[in-house]
């Protein structure tokens, strides 16, 4: 028999993808259990207070439901999580059954007794974002005036219980440093640090948050955009990507929403089931599910044609908000794949649409061909008989036109940690609880 | 070790088996930790089992002598156990 405890060490987000595409089924779970925010972030995606909150027992089965379904980790949102008067509950049932639970926060409500019971929970990692460690910048972002102040004294207080937080950056352009600054600041408060440059659409469609979005230059200027040009064997190179998927929509992980609906991701405006209603068993074997995970590169009509390819980060949710097709070219993944090329070999000229592109084509949307070093050129963007096929079955992957709404703002009461206003769906809420219920104190 | 020892998975650890491997992500250390399918059979049955029951179950599931079984699992006890994965308790 082979020894029993050879084991293999891998990066977790590489070995989480292993399992996943092996199971045909996620290892991880993001769960989003409150449906308010006490921040109306400028760059947010979410649309709040709407869906409504599955209670602690309804929260309590779908865990044990996605437990048996084979779920490794579990990373629990909101909106706010931690208004949830009940989330210590819920985090210690996960804990209960054998998830390693990540927390995602602003740890606005974070005190020195919250961090203590969080950390007795046994939590894996707290995610907490920081939009710039320039206080009046990060509030900026929130729109609540002190929540830069308030956020760093809660991940302090996360630290000083032994937990493990990761300061995340989503870089917008609110912060005149970007993320050099939020990093240092993390490595002050022993934390790690990851950031992020790419903002997506509203849940319905708005491209509000893209207001915000930093641009190509500030984000190859901070290295969030590696330059890049194409190897020497650039047909090679596009092949190889071409097999590959240009995300883990539908095999790394699900969205479960505040009322149990289903998700692929957070940003894709599609509900493959309600795992309170269902059972994750049964979502899982959602049609579009199967057809999500095996899409690669080649799927992708104008991009898989595009010699820009290599350079593109892609995300098919803000292709399907920003240019109506899940699967076609959008301009914010152009541009920043323009700006990578550019950055590599210094200068970059858009020569004009090729004559075989269709009438008015936009040149700050791919496909392109490379003429030469640091010149491009627009080419069509080929449909075929597959793409549309596809699309007729899915329909939803391509949309009219999109929305517009204007930006929320936070009424003081949502500040609170407490019971959700209106409750209709029972259990949600109580009058009181141990860590203070809605104590305006806590402020 | 004696075969009285208990053996227990570590509180903060987080655990599933995936088809017939179990993939462990210690708490502690921030990493994950794939078993193979003889160590995946032990990690489910490390809840407070003595290191006798474990060989008794690796006897009774493997076509194994008993000497191999008994070195197997003080191998994979020892070897989660400094990893923080596993914990003993000596039997009083």
């Amino acid at each position: 028999m082979s020894a029993a405890t050879e084991g293999r060490y891998h990066s977790g987000r590489a070995l989480v993808q292993a399992l996943s595409a092996r199971r045909g089924a996620p290892v991880s779970v993001h769960l989003q259990v409150a449906d308010r925010c006490n921040h109306a972030c400028q760059h947010c995606y979410q649309i709040q207070g709407l869906k409504g909150e599955l209670s602690l027992d309804d929260l309590r089965r779908v865990l044990d439901d996605i437990a048996d379904a084979g779920v490794l980790t579990l990373n629990v949102s909101g909106g706010e999580a931690t208004l949830r008067h009940d989330l210590l509950e819920i985090l210690s049932h996960a804990r209960g059954r054998g998830f390693a639970v990540r927390l995602y926060t602003n740890a606005f409500l974070i005190d020195d007794a919250y961090a203590a019971r969080l950390g007795a929970v046994g939590l894996y990692e707290v995610h907490v974002s920081v939009y710039s460690a320039v206080g009046a910048e990060h509030d900026a972002v929130t729109r609540v005036p002190g929540s830069f102040i308030k956020t760093v004294a809660g991940i302090r207080a996360l630290r000083r219980h032994g937990l493990r937080v990761i300061v995340k950056n989503p870089q917008t352009s609110l912060s005149a440093e970007g993320a050099a600054g939020v990093a240092r600041l993390a490595k002050m408060l022993d934390c790690g640090f990851r950031a992020g440059a790419t903002l997506t659409a509203m849940e319905d469609g708005s491209l509000a948050p893209l207001a915000v979005a930093a641009s190509p230059e500030q984000l190859v200027a901070s290295g969030l955009l590696a330059p890049w040009s194409p190897s020497a064997d650039a047909e090679r190179e596009r092949a190889g990507r071409l097999e590959v998927h240009p995300c883990g929509v539908g095999r790394s992980g699900l969205v479960v929403l505040p009322d149990g609906e289903v998700l692929p991701c957070t940003d894709t405006p599609l509900r493959v089931g309600n795992v309170r209603a269902e059972g994750m068993a049964a979502v899982l074997r959602s049609e579009e599910l199967a057809m999500l995970r095996q899409v690669s590169w080649a799927d992708v009509h104008g991009c898989r044609d595009c010699d820009l390819v290599g350079a593109c980060q892609r995300c098919h949710a803000t292709a399907l908000h920003q240019g109506g097709d899940y699967f076609g070219p959008y301009a914010t993944a152009c541009g920043q794949a323009r700006a990578r090329y550019r950055a590599a070999v210094g200068s970059l000229d858009v020569l004009p649409p090729r004559a075989d592109c269709e009438p008015g084509r936009d040149p700050a949307i791919g496909p392109y061909v490379i003429e030469g070093h640091g010149k491009i050129r627009p080419t069509p963007d080929v449909r075929t008989a597959g793409d549309e096929a596809r699309a007729l079955r899915h329909p939803w992957i391509r949309k009219a036109a999109p929305l517009e709404i204007s930006a929320p703002v936070v009424p003081v009461s949502r500040l609170l940690r407490g019971p959700r206003r209106g409750d209709g769906m029972g259990g949600t809420a109580r009058a009181s609880s141990e860590d203070g219920g809605a104590s305006p104190e806590r402020l | 070790m004696t075969p009285t020892t208990r053996v227990q998975r570590a509180r903060d650890t987080a655990w599933r088996r995936v088809e017939d491997e179990v993939a462990i992500i210690s708490m502690d250390a921030n990493r994950i930790r794939l078993l193979n399918r003889v160590g995946s059979f032990l990690w489910e049955r490390c809840d407070n089992a003595t290191v006798g029951e474990l060989v008794d179950a690796l006897c009774a599931r493997y076509d194994v002598d008993l000497d191999t079984a008994r070195r197997d699992v003080d191998t994979f006890v020892e070897d989660l156990r400094g990893r923080g994965l596993l914990t003993t308790e000596a039997a009083p």
